[in-house]
């Protein structure tokens, strides 16, 4: 058999342009979901003067049963409790749900929030590991705690649910740092459309900020650089990434950290699936493959308002390890719902958003990644020209920025919660350094995720190393 | 020989994609700075006027209104407006009345007609909040266009404004549009009605007789919000509604014990969800004889039943924590008696915090 002589030029050409197309429609994709996103953001602008009007209730809102998953938590559980009782909504309920803790979250709970045991007759709804005891508390009458045998995360909120009073439950985590307004903003989908499911909201790095008695009290930027970068990491997932989804109502994920569901549309999917890693995505993945199946009307909605934040990794290590296992969760969440993938009835979940997050999110470290180390190895071996390699190296780098600028651009359009412009002047600056290793080094790590996914090795949660001093008592705590 | 050169199609393609990203992003940073530098001036300039205005508002709110009101300059409108309406929404009484004088003194209701008629968003919103707050009949032909807006936002406050302005006229306007519209949140929808009052509650009740589907089920939702009673004959006809939706609805609003014989018929019902309702409803209007009916529920399949059989029976004035004991002990069946101790323990707790 003879081959071309010029055969692996023509390789090059293909996976050159293969490599460039991907990151071209990438790219595009994104900014689509930018422009979807503007819209969006413009109309919520537009409302924000209701927003400093006094709150009135007329009683028909939704109660809501705050559920708090809490796994050795006990320098930070009595501050973070504390403050989820300060929320300004008109009925809620908060369940703490201490799973399996080693240390002494359980009795920080009991003496801090004078808990007793009472009787409740606990409603198996969805399976969970046994539950140990059930507490109520004799000075707030909202507060019940649920003590169980360790079984993860996604078994301590299908523990919650199942305890839970109220038609709608959120899920949020002992960590997250919530504004009063929080459950009221979060809500509105469900007062304004009854097909509504599931909402989410913006979730905003805490680093930098003030806190004080559980509430952020002042933005400000992160010092430190890695969480710097996840500034800007986070306005583009959530401002365009996640609203232009929702626009579409095929938004894929609502964060753990903060999120509304109905209560019997989870009950009626299973709830959560217990030892999955990425179990907040999972289970917005199968209600999206259930509810399209069954062809019943649904949204699930995103909240752009900033009303939950939450402490991001400051140092590599700890950084990686959410990034592996971020990843691994995705292929998850993925890998259980294959049917959502071209299926019938699928829509937009399942012929636009779920394909994407295929090929570009959970795939996507391959090319990309593969794409930076051929065109090196292609120069080094003389089969492109320094201005291939220079040209190639302005797309990857040119799209990323322009990315990165555009969800800059949707903050100073919408919410703008840095003021001063020297803070504008540091985000500008990360939106162009993180292009020149950042993403790369994410890239690498979302590969070895996968490549952990692929061997279905142990999951690590790893220990965050947490600098955040808001969670320790303040004087001006109420006791 | 490199097998790609700097005019290979390829190449060009990223160079030209590279450049445009990087003119974009140019181009993207001149927006930021842009709206950056005009969000300051607009900061500065709101600053300014409630540094000016926010003295005379409290002398109007304090009943000593200021002898002289200025002008408000065109650019100051909207933040003119916007404290205005902030500060009325927290008000009652002669305290609002003081502002309303200042503003119309200031030409508020011609600011805000301005903008109501200026076409865009966010501003037509401010001028019917400042419409309504101001409660002048004379302004009802601006606002009526904008009641059957596409925007539910827009349309539902302009509803409320001309409530505010005329509660009668707005009666026959408002109310069909409320059962009609499903895009008004219902919340909403009730706390306009019980500003709106009697003249609201009386339109929707002439209507409900009529009502059917849809706008029934709402109709009754809103009644529920409202804390309002159906005339006897038509809460009976809708406890008989084949619609199993109307029937609770019409369970949520039973209070009057003339319904009580219908009501203890539906507590063993085949549907789970009318027996819910109407052991709850026999918690609030039930009489002794009702107590054996409730214990019986406390046996039913569903646990919701059994939840709300248990709160009912804990809520009956003529029934004590000692007899409820009494009776979680007599019981056979063990998760009645669990529902009964946990309603208990609820209770105590209550009672524990008094």
């Amino acid at each position: 058999m003879n081959w071309h002589p010029n055969w692996h030029l023509i390789l090059v050409d293909f996976i050159a342009w293969f490599v460039i197309g991907y990151f071209v429609v990438l790219n595009l994709s994104y900014l689509t979901l930018n422009l979807i996103s503007i819209v969006a953001l413009r109309r919520r602008a537009q409302e924000k003067l209701l927003d400093d009007l006094p709150q009135i209730y007329s009683g028909l809102e939704p109660p809501i049963s705050v559920l708090v998953p809490a796994y050795n938590e006990e320098a930070t559980i009595a501050a973070s409790v504390r403050s989820m009782l300060q929320l300004s909504y008109s009925a809620y309920e908060v369940i703490v749900i201490n799973d399996g803790s080693a240390d002494r979250t359980i009795d920080v709970l009991i003496e801090e929030f004078s808990l007793l045991p009472y009787p409740e007759a606990y409603r198996v709804q969805v399976p969970c590991q046994p539950v140990k005891q059930i507490y109520r508390s004799t000075r707030y009458p909202n507060l019940r705690v649920i003590d169980k045998a360790n079984g993860g995360k996604a078994d301590a909120l299908n523990a919650g649910i199942n305890a839970a009073r109220f038609p709608l439950f959120c899920g949020v985590d002992a960590d997250s740092i919530l504004q009063r307004d929080s459950l009221q903003r979060v809500v509105r989908p469900f007062l304004r459309d009854p097909t509504v499911i599931a909402t989410g909201g913006t979730v905003r790095i805490a680093n930098g900020c003030k806190v004080q008695g559980g509430f952020l009290t002042e933005v400000g930027l992160p010092r430190n650089t890695w969480a710097l970068y996840q500034v800007v990491e986070y306005l583009r997932a959530f401002l365009f990434g996640r609203l232009g989804w929702s626009a579409l109502n095929g938004m894929l994920i609502v964060s753990g950290a903060f999120g509304i569901f109905r209560k019997d549309a989870v009950v009626q999917a299973g709830g959560y699936l217990p030892r999955t890693i990425g179990e907040d995505m999972e289970l917005v993945v199968r209600m999206h493959r259930l509810m399209r199946q069954s062809r019943q009307p649904y949204r699930i909605e995103f909240v752009p308002d900033p009303i939950c934040w939450t402490e991001a990794p400051e140092d590599r290590a700890t950084l990686r390890n959410q990034r592996i296992r971020w990843q691994r969760g995705l292929g998850e969440s993925i890998t259980n719902n294959w049917g959502l993938m071209f299926g019938p009835n699928g829509g937009v979940p399942g012929y636009l958003a779920f394909p994407f997050f295929v090929l570009f999110e959970w795939l996507g470290p391959l090319v990309e990644l593969g794409g930076y180390v051929f065109m090196v190895v292609a120069f080094i071996f003389g089969w492109v020209s320094v201005q291939a390699l220079g040209a190639f190296l302005l797309v990857a780098v040119g799209l990323g920025i322009l990315l990165s600028a555009s969800g800059l651009l949707l903050e100073e359009i919408s919410f703008h919660i840095y003021p001063r412009g020297s803070q504008l002047l540091r985000l500008g600056a990360i939106v162009i350094l993180e292009n020149f290793g950042y993403r790369q080094l994410n890239s690498w790590w979302r590969l070895v995720g996968l490549y952990q996914w692929a061997r279905q090795k142990e999951a690590q949660w790893g220990t965050m190393k947490r600098q955040g001093s808001w969670q320790t008592r303040h004087p001006e705590d109420k006791p | 020989m490199t097998s790609t050169q700097a005019t290979d199609p390829w190449v060009l393609a990223a160079l030209w994609t590279g450049t445009a990203a990087l003119a974009l992003t140019l181009l993207l940073a001149a927006e930021i700075v842009f709206l950056r530098v005009r969000m300051r001036r607009a900061a500065r300039r709101e600053q300014a006027v409630v540094q000016q205005w926010r003295p005379l508002f409290a002398a109007a709110i304090a009943d000593d209104p200021p002898r002289h009101v200025p002008r408000v300059a065109r650019q100051d409108r909207v933040a003119f407006l916007k404290l205005w309406v902030h500060l009325q929404a927290s008000l009652r009484g002669s305290a609002s009345q003081g502002l309303i004088e200042v503003g119309l003194r200031a030409r508020a209701d011609r600011a805000a007609l301005r903008l109501l008629a200026g076409g865009q968003r966010a501003e037509a919103l401010l001028g019917v909040l400042t419409l309504g707050h101001l409660r002048d009949a004379r302004h009802w032909d601006a606002l009526l266009p904008h009641l059957d807006a596409s925007d539910s936002l827009l349309s539902i406050y302009t509803g409320w404004a001309m409530v505010q302005a005329d509660p009668w006229r707005a009666a026959d306007l408002l109310v069909p549009r409320v059962l009609e519209r499903a895009d008004w949140p219902l919340a909403q929808v009730v706390t306009i009605m019980q500003d709106g009052g009697a003249p609201l509650l009386r339109a929707l009740e002439t209507r409900l007789p009529a009502l059917t589907g849809g706008a029934l089920l709402r109709a009754l939702r809103i009644l529920e919000g409202l804390r309002a009673t159906l005339p006897a004959g038509l809460h009976e006809r809708l406890l008989d509604d084949p619609s199993m939706d109307v029937v609770v609805g019409a369970l949520r609003l039973a209070a009057s014990p003339g319904v009580l014989p219908r009501v203890r018929a539906l507590a063993s019902h085949a549907d789970w969800r009318i027996r819910v309702h109407a052991a709850r409803t026999l918690g609030r209007i039930g009489e002794p004889e009702d107590v054996d009916r409730l214990r019986a529920l406390l046996a039913d399949s569903e646990w919701w039943v059994r939840h709300r059989a248990a709160e009912a029976l804990a809520s009956l004035p003529f029934l004590a924590p000692p007899d409820l004991e009494r009776m979680a002990g007599e019981l056979q069946d063990r998760y009645g008696a669990a529902m009964l101790r946990h309603i208990l323990a609820v209770g105590a707790g209550a009672g524990e915090r008094a």
